[in-house]
């Protein structure tokens, strides 16, 4: 080591040793001849000749020590570094296009790994598995076990060296303001968090002691995410100890988690841990108290697998010691559902957490990482154009060189470095890129109103992939034209015009062609994908969602009966109603758009036999009128409908339920399995009909009833309606409910007020992802193909100099040369665009499931994506073209 | 100047090596030495000697340390490390072996 430091810095001064080595080596030689009785003069004389040249000597006996291979390496970056500097124009082009390439790529596969692809920054993340229920009437699995099934496993089973359990709630705390707010936390088993194995970044975890009933002496102990803590404790370290309320239960502060843990729900990071005990205090009613009625209690159940067992072993154990078992802990009215009829218990691998948002986007993701790799094929192509015209301008030189004796593969190597510096200084810059545009592109994946600014965090695997892609793009850019200039042979170019020059210039077209076939493909891809987002965006019939504010109240901390929360709901409406700027205000069960729509089984009096399954809603009154659903036939709810007595359809839902028939004053059934929901309904109106869960499905048929306390109290969904507040400008909708709430609903927390608009615009989230990237890519190409195109044609008109001089001098005017050279480019960029189309065409099938509203095989698109490319190449070939056009013949034949 | 006898390449670092394991030297001394052993036959240019010694130095079979000459000068001496007599025996066994198969080859048949 020492050795080689010292070779690396102290060269200098070896040679500076062995020179006077060699000084005292020449006195002894020099004193032995004087003794031979040699003249002095003599003596020196004939001591130098024996000698040599010193200095030659030094560096050759130096050069023993040199690395030979990674000093000619050196010798190439250094007449790299040169050549681009001589050509700043073409280093700038050059490098900037593959910052686009690796930029976009990393970004894209930097989001598809944080959303899918990364293990969860615990120990030994392999050996996470988790608990679900998978049923053939469902695609996915559910990810909550019954709560006594997983204390049945960690009892008595041996494949899991720990199984902790995982459960959420909206808990109450006061935000730095001093208002209540209602944010996502965890109630976690007291094994859960150091079961993981995570450190905590001050403090401690929830242990297994703070887990218990009542909870610990001195308060309820919370653990804080450390993005939490920044936002509301200002990253104070002397938090730890301090005590907080939390959904009005007196809690203490005993950690802070790190920042690069955020939970194991990719996507969603809870804001607060909790003991798992804590749930019994957020129940409304004894009735609730998930530790009192342990029977129905479910959770998400994360197991470790013990040392050396293996998740097939671990599956094999369930399925034979657990089959029958689990089933008798699932709650009696589920057990008899069409959700268990030949439903499987599984454990499955979670090492990558829970990720909805895989779910979400991970399909789209992959698209968009296809369209990137075509982008950097693009880039790579283009470069590979350029430097192949590069090389044929220095055909000269390289064949002087070759000549001289430098030897095919030392020539590759030469313009192989000078590629990979341009993808290096590509890569770092592309690095950067990525680091920034990250976290702004995941910003698309965020959740509506999680208040989260992104959830994709870029990490270090961003260099080690923009360093490989360099490597990777240098041999795919780099190679073909060092492959030429290495084979330039100095007979052929120096006798004169080189003949190899056809086949080049043919590669050098079917580049360019190649280029345009990939652009053609993203452009085209980029207007069905942006055609598919207006068509959405423009698809909400039914609901007007500009300025309407939507606010989840959060009742669930009013220990109140269902009846007593009804009626603060409907007082709070009308007061809502008398702020001034407020239009209008109402509230509902569930929130159009959020993927959320459940389903009843209904069936009219008079045809029992013919059962519809169909979406419901439970709504306030004036909600229709709020949102903007126009009314048919009939009335709207008022505030004297509580029940479900009467009902309102929608237009789809009349007609399937009563045909042809006037559905007004008719009687609709609903029985259900839980018999909570059976309900026996007139119909008291007809709406039209308004898309529910999602834009792209067509409006189902829908039933509304009144939102009133049989939904409070059989809802599920923790005693809470959404409000819906239309005013000119939001901040009035806010002041509003803020008062509203102060006077009705003191002790509440206030939950993140979301534009309906923003709502429509979050459920199009991967939409608009693919529509804007698709768009920014297309445009990208353009400029790279016209680059591509303007190069060739440059460098053309360059060579063929003499050959337009003559026509000229033979009689070709101007514009016969100018059409001359455009037709050229015409036709590449001919060959390019009909294998793009066909290609298109051909791959329609991967991306149609993307599409909304358009065929993959749009003619119209298609042929505006046609137009495009030729505007653009006919753009960039026209100053080629007259440049050509503009040759004086006599100066261009005189040149020769 | 010519070499008077073409050396096989190595040859002049294991007559080095050799030198250095009766004592250690000093580049003008292993000159002196190598050729008054040969009797004269062969002789050590130096445009040899110093690139074949740092090769030495390089292999770690030789080391190099700055000392007073007998007629106190600053002269460079080398030694033999571990390395190098190693490197030494098994070369020289090897060398043997070749030279005799060369002999038996050349020898006229009588």
């Amino acid at each position: 080591m020492h050795e080689w430091w010292a070779r690396l810095f102290f060269r200098s001064r070896m040679r500076a040793e062995l020179t006077r080595e060699m000084a005292a080596h020449l006195e002894a030689k020099t004193a032995a001849l004087l003794e031979e009785g040699l003249s002095h003069e003599e003596a020196s004389r004939r001591a130098r000749i024996e000698f040599g040249n010193t200095p030659l000597l030094a560096e050759r006996s130096a050069e023993i020590w040199r690395w030979p291979r990674l000093e000619s390496t050196w010798a190439d970056l250094k007449l790299a570094l040169h050549k681009l500097r001589k050509s700043p124009g073409y280093a700038v082009v050059a490098i900037l296009t593959m910052v686009i390439g690796i930029g976009a790529s990393t970004t894209i596969f930097t989001i598809l790994d944080a959303v899918m692809l990364r293990s969860l920054p615990v120990q030994r993340p392999s050996e996470l598995v988790s608990f679900g229920i998978k049923s053939p009437t469902q695609p996915r699995v559910g990810i909550g076990i019954p709560a006594r099934l997983a204390d049945l496993l960690r009892d008595h089973s041996h494949s899991y060296s720990d199984l902790s359990g995982w459960d959420g709630s909206m808990v109450a705390v006061r935000d730095p303001e001093g208002s209540l707010r209602s944010v996502d936390a965890s109630l976690v088993t007291g094994n859960a968090l150091p079961m993981l194995g995570v450190r905590p970044y001050l403090g401690r975890l929830i242990e297994p002691s703070d887990d218990i009933p009542g909870g610990p002496v001195g308060g309820w102990p919370v653990v804080l995410n450390y993005d939490f803590w920044l936002a509301n404790f200002h990253g104070d370290p002397e938090v730890i100890g301090k005590a907080i309320t939390v959904s009005a239960q007196p809690a203490v502060i005993v950690g802070v988690l790190p920042a690069s843990f955020s939970g194991i729900f990719i996507g969603s990071p809870n804001k607060l841990y909790l003991p798992a005990h804590f749930a019994s205090k957020l129940a409304a009613t004894a009735e609730q108290d998930p530790y009192l009625h342990p029977e129905s209690r479910f959770e998400i159940a994360l197991g470790r697998l013990a040392h050396g067992v293996s998740l097939t072993q671990a599956k094999t154990e369930l399925a034979s010691g657990y089959a029958s078992a689990w089933r008798d802990m699932i709650p009696a009215p589920m057990r008899d559902s069409p959700f268990m009829r030949g439903a499987t218990l599984m454990v499955s691998p979670a090492n990558r957490g829970f990720s909805e948002l895989a779910v979400q986007y991970g399909s789209s993701l992959l698209m968009l990482q296809g369209v990137v790799l075509l982008v950097l094929l693009l880039c790579c192509v283009n470069l590979g154009g350029l430097q192949l015209a590069r090389v044929q301008r220095h055909q000269q030189e390289f064949a002087i060189r070759n000549a001289l004796g430098a030897g095919r593969t030392r020539i590759v190597r030469q313009c192989l470095t000078e590629s990979f510096l341009i993808a290096a200084a590509g890569s770092i810059l592309a690095a950067a890129l990525a680091w920034l545009a990250t976290p702004t592109l995941g910003a698309f994946l965020t959740p509506a109103g999680s208040g989260e600014n992104s959830v994709v965090r870029p990490d270090a695997s961003i260099l080690l992939l923009t360093t490989s892609l360099s490597v990777v793009t240098t041999l795919m850019f780099g190679l073909l034209p060092a492959l030429q200039a290495g084979g330039t042979s100095p007979a052929i170019v120096l006798k004169g015009q080189g003949t190899n020059q056809r086949s080049s210039n043919l590669r050098r077209n079917l580049l360019v062609s190649g280029q345009f076939a990939l652009t053609l493909i993203l452009v085209f891809g980029a207007g069905l994908f942006t055609q598919t987002l207006s068509r959405l965006r423009n698809n909400h019939a039914g609901f007007e969602p500009a300025h309407i504010l939507e606010v989840c109240a959060q009742f669930q901390a009013i220990h109140k009966t269902p009846v007593e929360i009804a009626s603060i709901y409907h007082l709070m409406t009308a007061k809502l109603r008398t702020y001034p700027g407020v239009e209008s205000a109402a509230y509902t069960w569930v929130t159009p758009l959020t993927g959320f729509a459940p389903k009843l089984k209904v069936h009219s009096l008079a045809h029992a036999e013919h059962e519809h399954s169909i979406a419901f809603n439970e709504v306030g009154d004036g909600y229709f009128s709020t949102i903007g659903t126009r009314l048919l036939a009939g009335r709207e709810f008022t505030t004297d409908d509580a029940d479900r007595t009467i009902c309102v359809l929608n237009q789809s839902a009349a007609h399937l339920v009563f045909a042809d028939a006037i559905a007004i004053g008719e009687t609709l059934k609903s029985e259900n399995p839980e018999a909570k929901w059976t309900a026996v309904c007139r119909v008291v109106g007809i709406v039209e009909d308004a898309r529910y869960s999602n834009l792209r499905d067509p409006a189902p048929a829908t039933v509304y009833f009144p939102a009133g306390a049989p939904a409070l109290a059989h809802g599920g969904y923790d005693n809470n309606f959404v409000f819906f507040i239309r005013s000119a400008h939001d901040a009035d909708s806010m002041a509003a409910y803020r008062a509203a709430l102060s006077e009705y609903g003191e002790g509440t927390a206030y939950s993140v007020f979301l534009p309906l608009q923003e709502q429509v615009d979050q459920s199009l989230g991967s939409e608009r992802l693919i529509s804007i990237l698709s768009s920014a890519f297309a445009g990208v190409a353009l400029l790279l193909s016209g680059i591509g195109i303007f190069g060739l044609l440059a460098l053309q008109v360059q060579q063929r100099k003499r050959e337009i001089g003559v026509r000229m001098a033979l009689g070709a005017d101007r514009a016969s040369v100018l059409r001359m050279i455009t037709k050229e480019a015409m036709k590449m960029i001919a060959i390019g665009t009909l294998v793009g189309v066909i290609i298109a065409l051909a791959g329609g099938v991967l991306v149609s499931r993307f599409l909304y509203g358009v065929s993959a095989a749009n003619p119209w698109i298609a042929t505006a994506s046609v137009a495009i490319l030729f505007a653009v190449g006919l753009a960039a070939s026209v100053i080629p073209a007259r440049r050509a056009a503009l040759l004086d013949p006599m100066l261009s034949l005189r040149s020769e | 100047m010519k070499d008077r006898y073409d050396l096989f390449p190595g040859a002049l670092e294991l007559m080095v090596l050799r030198s250095l394991e009766l004592a250690p030297m000093h580049g003008y001394a292993l000159a002196t030495h190598i050729k008054q052993r040969s009797h004269d036959l062969l002789r050590v240019e130096e445009g040899s000697l110093y690139p074949a010694l740092q090769r030495l130095l390089k292999g770690s079979l030789a080391t190099a340390a700055w000392e007073l000459s007998s007629n106190s000068r600053q002269v460079r001496t080398y030694s033999l490390t571990a390395k190098g007599r190693k490197y030494l025996e098994k070369r020289t066994a090897r060398l043997d072996k070749m030279i005799e198969g060369v002999q038996l080859v050349l020898a006229r048949e009588s």
